[in-house]
């Protein structure tokens, strides 16, 4: 099979005999520049996965540290890295899983005068980040850029995933026009999460990435999929553009990146 | 009977999960917010407020959106996930 090493070949038969997937899907992920935000509980799943894949290139934005709290669900990390920088633990361990893959690594926080130059980087974004600022900071340079943006999100044993699609569907300001009163919506450290929630949910993300660069199946793209674990029930619901958005509608008023701190009324996050 | 299903935040908050509303004719969703809330005997705004997303019968609909009887009400706050 041209372009191919025999290793390759056998590392990714299970994919290439996929008549989805094939020597030309197999291709395209290794062609494929993905950007992870976050190497975190969602994070861990999405690199595993993707790098299980083949998919050629990664980045991994992370500027947090290994911490004993995290290891609770952030499974590509282990307890003799803890202090390591994530990004870094991260390279390291998908290095050992498969060195077809280039990680890139971005030790640094993701801010609006260093994210379009980050993103213009890649194919498509898979948004693993923990807070709102950043949510509304990765839509907005997403919709600008024109990349595809896969989101997903956990709170206790609830989760969601949905494929952001510029021109093709909503963007998140499209359902979450305002965000929340600080304070309204608790984080993972303050009212828990069960572990392997971010593994279902992360992993939902890492296949909806796969399909965006296979260009298979059907996105998830004006589809949010819900899932609680404690009932074991899946849900989609259908999302609309809506028109009037200030970043993706018909007159958008939302042209340049803003101050996504003031804007979700956090200070000095 | 329409069928309030409250996630994530918002159940917790509201402290369950499902609010049944009776409708004798077709309602705005928000009135029906208002009715739900009073049911299970929680503020208002704690359904209102904190921007959920809502769907009705798996499709989401902005606040004037008449819900029927039978109709099956999603609200869906966003997380953020983290940390």
């Amino acid at each position: 099979m041209a372009g191919f090493t025999d290793e390759q070949i056998y590392r990714y038969s299970r994919h290439i005999i996929l008549p989805e997937v094939g020597g030309v899907g197999q291709q395209k992920l290794l062609a494929a520049r993905v950007l992870c935000l976050g190497a975190g509980g969602l994070g861990s799943p999405i690199l595993q996965y993707l790098a299980a894949a083949g998919v050629g290139t990664i980045g991994v934005l992370d500027f947090d540290v290994v911490d004993m709290s995290n290891l609770q669900r952030q499974v590509i990390h282990s307890y003799d890295r803890l202090g390591v920088p994530k990004a870094e633990s991260a390279r390291q361990f998908i290095n050992k899983l498969n060195p077809d893959v280039n990680v890139e690594v971005i030790n640094e926080r993701l801010t609006a005068t260093n994210v379009m130059d980050i993103f213009g980087r890649y194919d498509m974004v898979v948004d693993g980040s923990d807070n709102f600022p950043t949510r509304y900071l990765v839509n907005d340079a997403c919709v600008m850029l024109g990349k595809p943006n896969i989101h997903g999100s956990i709170f206790r044993f609830d989760g969601q995933v949905t494929v952001f699609k510029p021109k093709e569907g909503p963007c998140y300001r499209c359902l979450y026009p305002e965000p929340p009163p600080p304070g309204m919506v608790p984080s993972c450290q303050e009212a828990g999460v069960l572990g392997v929630l971010a593994g279902v949910v992360g992993c939902l993300q890492a296949v909806e990435v796969i399909k965006q660069i296979l260009g298979t199946g059907d996105a998830l793209v004006g589809k949010l999929l819900m899932y609680n674990a404690l009932k074991t029930e899946f849900r989609k619901l259908n999302l609309r553009r809506d028109k009037d958005c200030p970043v993706c509608g018909d007159n958008p008023t939302v042209t340049a990146l803003i101050d996504y701190e003031q804007f979700c009324g956090v200070g000095g996050h | 009977m329409a069928r309030i299903l409250l996630f994530a935040s918002i159940k917790d908050r509201a402290g369950t999960g499902r609010i049944d509303v009776p409708l004798t004719a077709p309602t705005p969703l928000r009135a029906v917010l208002a009715k739900a809330a009073a049911a299970a005997g929680i503020e208002e705004g704690i359904l209102s407020r904190g921007c959920a997303l809502f769907a009705v019968n798996q499709e989401t609909v902005p606040l004037d959106h008449l819900v029927n009887d039978g109709d099956e009400v999603a609200l869906l706050p966003p997380m953020s996930g983290g940390r």
